[in-house]
């Protein structure tokens, strides 16, 4: 097998990630309606070097830390660009109870149903290292994220002949540093977050993520007993601050109002290439991990994060002690990462589970609801393949469910101050207390697809579903793995597990067929992805009583990696 | 059919007593209604609660946070288009009479105690835009922003105008143009202050203004005297939620017909900032209670 196609070929890799408190602020996000977080593996384009495998899991702290006599600076980048199109992703649908329809539609009436977009992005992982090998700072800066080509016209469209610049143009996304140890290692900074295949928590390290968690942390990991013992701090969020009167840094104005999160993990992970020698040398390998995390807040500031948000216009009016309501919110999760391989079949599996309770959900200083929000999410996903990953034939099943709720719609995106959504509509907020004080529906990261139309564009990630995915895989190599071709073909059958959830009421979502075309030529990645999805009654709009129709996007991917 | 409308008309004029209190006691209730619907927009702040489901004037912006001053700023008592608001209304004789007054707990602050005003019909009711409905083009001139239902049957509106200075009642019309029992379409002379903003404990103002128009298909003309007074209405406890510290507002109202008898009624009402009318109570001009009504999340 070909290590160079394979570092490219990033799909292959199912590397448990450093594990996280944001399983807890999946849950309290929800609760508290804010947009939905996180996602799954980093699988990045790029070679596979220590700059870039920073978002391995706790045991993987410290890589790239050993003696030398010099200060070190390693770099890698990847830029991509996407060109899409998107074909009737509204599946003639029409729009829902609530006049919202399923995906934007062109603007022209009676156009045909295609949508285009292009964009791209520069990721640049930079590491640099301490003589003596003992402490190393890492980053990750995204330029140009996600900016689409040609959206912003300098003067009149016919006439441009330039683009305005974005105004952010660079994000730093991540900047963090370890120091080793007698004993473990040490790390502290804003890192990135993923663990197992990243249904909880994702680091957005593949090439084609557009997402990625990242957490203020400080962590130590200490080896013991053949496995990882690690425990994380996050300071997850402070409230209100104010600077110092000498104007220095700022001061956390109430330390109850924070949002405190624990993170405890044991972990057996042995990582890519260990883990390629044992396969080669016909070992039997398992590896695996639990995180448990906790999260907590006391009191909080409604009005400070609101005005962050531009939920609420920012008030000229000091903050003071009548802002705070009590929120008595408390937030677990528990996480099972497994993975087994022997000779050429691999299986991988992880489930996790969040229990939360808000004491007091009220936004509304002065407002105490009587009762409080629970919920209880689960999510459980299996994937395998047997043969050789990256040469010859080889083939699995993936499979998995996330928990729903009875609410109308989806609830992957739940507005703060929205309304509750009605039998029909495609998506709204879960919970309404008083009268509906239950969120159980868990959405994976929008970075942990199971396929490209159905759920990565319409719905908007995964949640109330249970989903099959057979694939099949060709893959050749050629140049000691500097030319790689694969092919893959994925169909993805998905069901509501909450009937009420769907459009029409019906549990069938539909059947999507995924196939992909690749190549890597060195650093150079040409993918061609295209998908077909045949939606199932589930799409139908139960008011019109129109049938969900196919659609198909088409996606051409181009990385330049260094 | 016009004979029956013609003795409508000498019904009126020769004052059948319970048909006027019957047109009277559903103008009462408007002006509770209306401050309930106003208080719908900031309802939108509160997890719970259902507002600018579809309203267009519902933008990002329209979320209020009370600052707990014990003012009730125009801010904080504004209404929009699309909000909704769910009441639940009880009329007497109640299972439970509510609290009027509160009792002061040892801590000194003052609770009204409503958690056990369970029963009543759970109502939902709506803000519509003032200027497009098929009264604009009787009154073209008139200026409301705002149409709020009066009633429970919600076959009144009560036509409104918000500025920085309070809410406006300006005239009072059927839902639709040709309504069963006959259309309602009464304009104030002038402008009336059902709510004067800001508010504060231990404001007061008094209104007389005539009117004049068409009550269920027959002439109407009439005076409102109003008398308002605010104070402190301490923590209001109902059987979703609490607020506080809340205004309690008591008004007086007289309509006089200049064709017969005299109607008054009393509402007194928890105003809470940037959810509005919390809870009401009305009573007759004697004192006995005739209707609860309670916000619901």
């Amino acid at each position: 097998m070909s290590r160079r196609c394979a570092a490219a070929r990033t799909e292959a890799r199912r590397v448990p990630r450093r594990g996280r408190s944001a399983v807890a602020v999946l849950l309290l996000s929800a609760m508290f309606g804010l947009a939905a977080l996180p996602a799954r593996r980093v699988e990045a384009a790029l070679p596979t070097t220590p700059v870039t495998r920073s978002q391995e899991t706790f045991s993987s702290l410290g890589q790239g830390l050993w003696d030398r006599d010099e200060a070190g600076f390693a770099a890698a980048g990847l830029l991509r660009t996407r060109l899409e199109l998107l074909s009737n992703l509204d599946l003639d649908h029409g729009v829902g109870p609530s006049g919202q329809p399923l995906f934007p539609s062109p603007l022209a009436n009676g156009a045909e149903p295609l949508l285009t977009h292009a964009d791209m992005r520069l990721r640049l992982d930079l590491a640099a290292y301490a003589p003596r090998g003992m402490v190393t700072v890492r980053g990750r800066l995204d330029l140009l994220d996600n900016v689409a080509l040609g959206g912003a016209p300098a003067g009149p469209p016919t006439a441009s002949i330039g683009q305005r610049p974005p105004a952010a143009p660079l994000t730093l996304r991540r900047l963090w540093a370890e120091a080793l140890l007698p004993f473990g290692v040490l790390a502290a900074g804003r890192m990135g977050s993923h663990w197992g295949l990243g249904l909880l928590t994702h680091g957005g390290d593949c090439h084609d993520c557009d997402r990625g968690d990242a957490a203020d942390r400080v962590a130590l990991a200490v080896p013991a007993l053949g496995l990882v013992w690690a425990i994380a701090y996050d300071f997850t969020a402070i409230g209100p601050t104010q600077p110092r009167p000498n104007g220095s840094a700022a001061l956390d104005l109430d330390p109850a109002d924070d949002v405190r999160t624990w993170t405890f993990a044991a972990v057996h992970a042995l990582g890519p290439e260990i883990r390629a020698r044992r396969q080669g040398a016909g070992r039997t390998t398992v590896e695996g991990g639990v995180i448990a995390s906790h999260r907590k807040q006391s009191l909080d500031v409604p009005r400070h994060w609101l005005e962050q948000e531009g939920v609420v216009e920012a008030s000229a009016t000091p903050l003071d002690a009548g802002q705070i309501v009590r929120r008595d919110a408390a937030a677990t999760a528990l996480d099972l990462w497994l993975r087994l391989q022997r000779r050429s079949l691999r299986v991988e599996l992880e489930a996790a589970v969040l229990s939360g309770r808000i004491g007091q959900a009220s936004l509304l200083p002065g407002v105490e609801l009587r009762d409080p929000v629970e919920s209880l999410q689960w999510a459980i996903a299996l994937e395998s393949r047997y043969g050789a990953e990256l040469e010859g034939l080889s083939f699995g099943v993936d499979g998995g469910a996330a928990s729903g709720d009875p609410a109308p719609g989806f609830g992957v995106r739940q507005p703060i101050a929205g309304a509750r959504p009605l039998p029909g509509d495609l998506d709204g907020a879960q919970a309404a207390p008083p009268r509906d004080r239950r969120l159980d529906n868990f959405r994976l990261h929008p970075d942990a697809r199971i396929d490209r139309l159905l759920f990565r564009e319409i719905v908007g990630t995964v949640t109330d579903a249970a989903w099959i995915r057979p694939h099949v895989r060709w893959a050749r190599a050629w140049h000691g793995g500097d030319t790689c071709v694969v092919a893959d073909l994925a169909a993805v059958a998905t069901f509501a597990l909450q009937p009420n959830s769907t459009p029409s009421g019906a549990r069938e979502l539909g059947v999507e067929l995924d196939p992909t075309l690749s190549l890597t030529l060195r650093g150079l990645l040409i993918e061609w992805q295209t998908a077909v999805l045949l939606p199932g009654a589930g799409f139908d709009n139960a008011f019109t009583g129109a049938a969900a129709q196919p659609a198909w996007m088409s996606r051409l991917f181009l990385g330049f990696a260094f | 059919m016009a004979v029956a409308v013609q003795a409508r008309r000498d019904d009126f004029r020769q004052g059948d007593a319970p048909r006027r209190w019957s047109s009277l006691g559903r103008r009462l209730l408007a002006w509770g209604c209306a401050a309930s619907v106003v208080g719908v927009a900031a309802c939108a702040a509160d997890p719970g609660a259902d507002a600018g489901a579809s309203g267009p004037a519902m933008g990002p912006l329209s979320l209020c946070l009370p600052d707990l001053d014990g003012t009730l700023s125009a801010a904080e008592a504004r209404g929009y288009v699309g909000a909704k608001a769910r009441v639940l209304v009880a009329a007497a004789p109640l299972a439970q009479m509510p609290d009027l007054e509160g009792v002061v707990d040892s801590a000194g602050r003052r609770v009204v105690d409503w958690r056990d005003q369970r029963d009543g019909v759970e109502q939902e009711m709506a803000v519509a835009d003032g200027g497009a409905g098929w009264w604009a083009a009787e009154w073209p001139d008139l200026g409301a922003d705002l149409a709020m239902p009066l009633n429970g049957d919600q076959t009144l509106l009560g036509l409104y105008k918000q500025d920085a200075a309070g809410l406006w009642l300006l005239a009072i019309v059927s839902a639709t143009a040709n309504p069963a029992r006959g259309r309602t379409l009464i304009r104030y002379e002038a402008p009336l202050p059902v709510l004067r903003t800001p508010l504060r404990a231990g404001d007061a103002w008094t209104a007389t203004i005539a009117t004049s128009g068409t009550l269920d298909g027959l002439p109407w003309q009439g005076i409102d005297a109003w008398q308002v007074r605010a104070t402190a209405g301490g923590r209001l406890e109902l059987p979703d939620f609490s607020a506080g510290p809340t205004l309690r507002v008591r008004t007086e109202v007289e309509v006089r017909s200049l064709l017969g008898p005299t109607a008054r009624r009393t509402q007194i009402s928890w105003m809470f900032e940037c959810m509005g009318e919390l809870g009401r109570a009305t009573l007759d001009g004697g004192g006995a209670l005739l209707e609860r009504r309670l916000l619901r999340p």
